[in-house]
């Protein structure tokens, strides 16, 4: 079961979720968590349009902050800014191929396309995430 | 603008293996407006570096700094500190400023973190295209102010030649427009088709890269 917690344990998956105010039917803020039985820390950020995220944001967070980053953007045709999803998509696409390259798994890095999320069903994004990675992890090491 | 490309992440990391701290050295003017030199990218390549160094086993310490132009000694001097702090510094500015770095800093080894490959403009976000070739003998007003040297395959001064498609296209890129097609297509627009039938000089080559390293002195402006 979840439980709200600030900051990681050592040894959890740790997935940074970036979410567009717009994806979520509730803007309250959302706390970070700490699922003990699945070894994961999430913590959600909000932005106010999923194209707002850097590439060279994506990476530093991999480097050190976090095994594992989630975009959620709106659904394509949704997007308030009309083609803020589709460069979120871009960003995610350029950033792996760049992880590729010094060996590290893209998958790493996530993107869906949602609307009217609970936190909750943010929290299962990231889980699923964290999943892919700890599959990888096994594979290539710590990145 | 000046243009340049990413080198591979692989070649950056073989001229910094066994250094612990390095300096990435950004340029915000040419190769930050062709995305590939500015503080943008060098934020990109320091946390890429640093998870490269840790997956050998290796912890590099990566400084990023973006001065507004490494071609000038001004601004080059701001990053002196930085430099010296460092074991080596990779230089994301083009060609003219890795030299610039290279000369100020004797002590430091200045690699280069792009190639420098053209001088463009940018035609719409994210796509450049080649203008103009520093050739030293500008024909633009010849040629409708369209350049042949730059934006021809073959860098011809008459065309099209026989290897441009029926739709106006460049026989070597289907998406690169035949200069020389575009060139009629003005000179009919503006009714001097006539122009171009003119017998011009021959070109001088002799102002271009082929002229030999360009040293150029303005006593009007010299102090």
């Amino acid at each position: 079961m979840a439980r709200r917690k600030q900051e990681s344990d050592g040894g959890d998956t740790r997935i940074v979720v970036f979410y567009c105010q717009h994806t979520v039917s509730d803007l309250t803020r959302i706390d970070p968590i700490t699922d003990r039985a699945e070894g994961l820390y999430v913590k959600p950020v909000m932005l106010t349009c999923s194209s707002k995220i850097q590439v060279s944001h994506l990476l530093a967070i991999l480097d050190g902050q976090a095994e594992g980053v989630e975009v959620v953007a709106c659904p394509k045709r949704g997007c308030r800014f009309l083609t803020g999803s589709t460069m979120a998509e871009k960003r995610i696409i350029h950033a792996r191929g760049l992880l590729e390259e010094i060996g590290v798994s893209g998958e790493r890095l996530g993107i869906s396309w949602k609307s009217g999320l609970s936190a909750d069903a943010l929290v299962h994004l990231a889980r699923l995430r964290a999943r892919a990675i700890q599959e990888l992890d096994g594979k290539e090491g710590n990145a | 603008m000046i243009f340049a490309e990413r080198k591979p992440i692989e070649e950056i990391l073989g001229k910094i293996e066994g250094c612990k701290r390095v300096l990435i050295a950004g340029c915000a003017t040419c190769v930050a407006e062709c995305a590939v030199g500015g503080e943008a990218e060098t934020e990109t390549l320091a946390p890429l570096l640093s998870m490269a160094r840790k997956r050998a086993g290796s912890a590099l310490d990566v400084v990023t700094r973006t001065v507004e132009k490494q071609c000038e000694w001004e601004f080059v001097e701001e990053l002196a500190d930085d430099v010296g702090a460092a074991d080596a510094v990779i230089s994301l500015a083009c060609g003219i400023g890795v030299q610039a770095m290279a000369e100020r800093f004797l002590d430091t080894p200045v690699y280069p973190g792009v190639n420098t490959s053209a001088l463009t403009m940018r035609e719409e976000t994210g796509l450049w295209v080649s203008r103009c070739a520093a050739c030293g003998d500008c024909v633009l007003g010849e040629t409708f102010g369209l350049c042949p040297v730059a934006r021809c395959a073959k860098s011809l001064m008459n065309g099209p030649c026989g290897g441009s498609r029926k739709d106006g296209k460049c026989e070597i890129d289907e998406n690169l427009d035949c200069v020389w097609n575009l060139i009629v297509e003005r000179a009919e627009e503006r009714g001097q088709l006539e122009a171009l039938s003119e017998i011009r000089a021959a070109k001088s080559w002799s102002n271009s890269r082929h002229g030999g390293p360009k040293r150029v002195v303005r006593e009007d402006l010299r102090q």
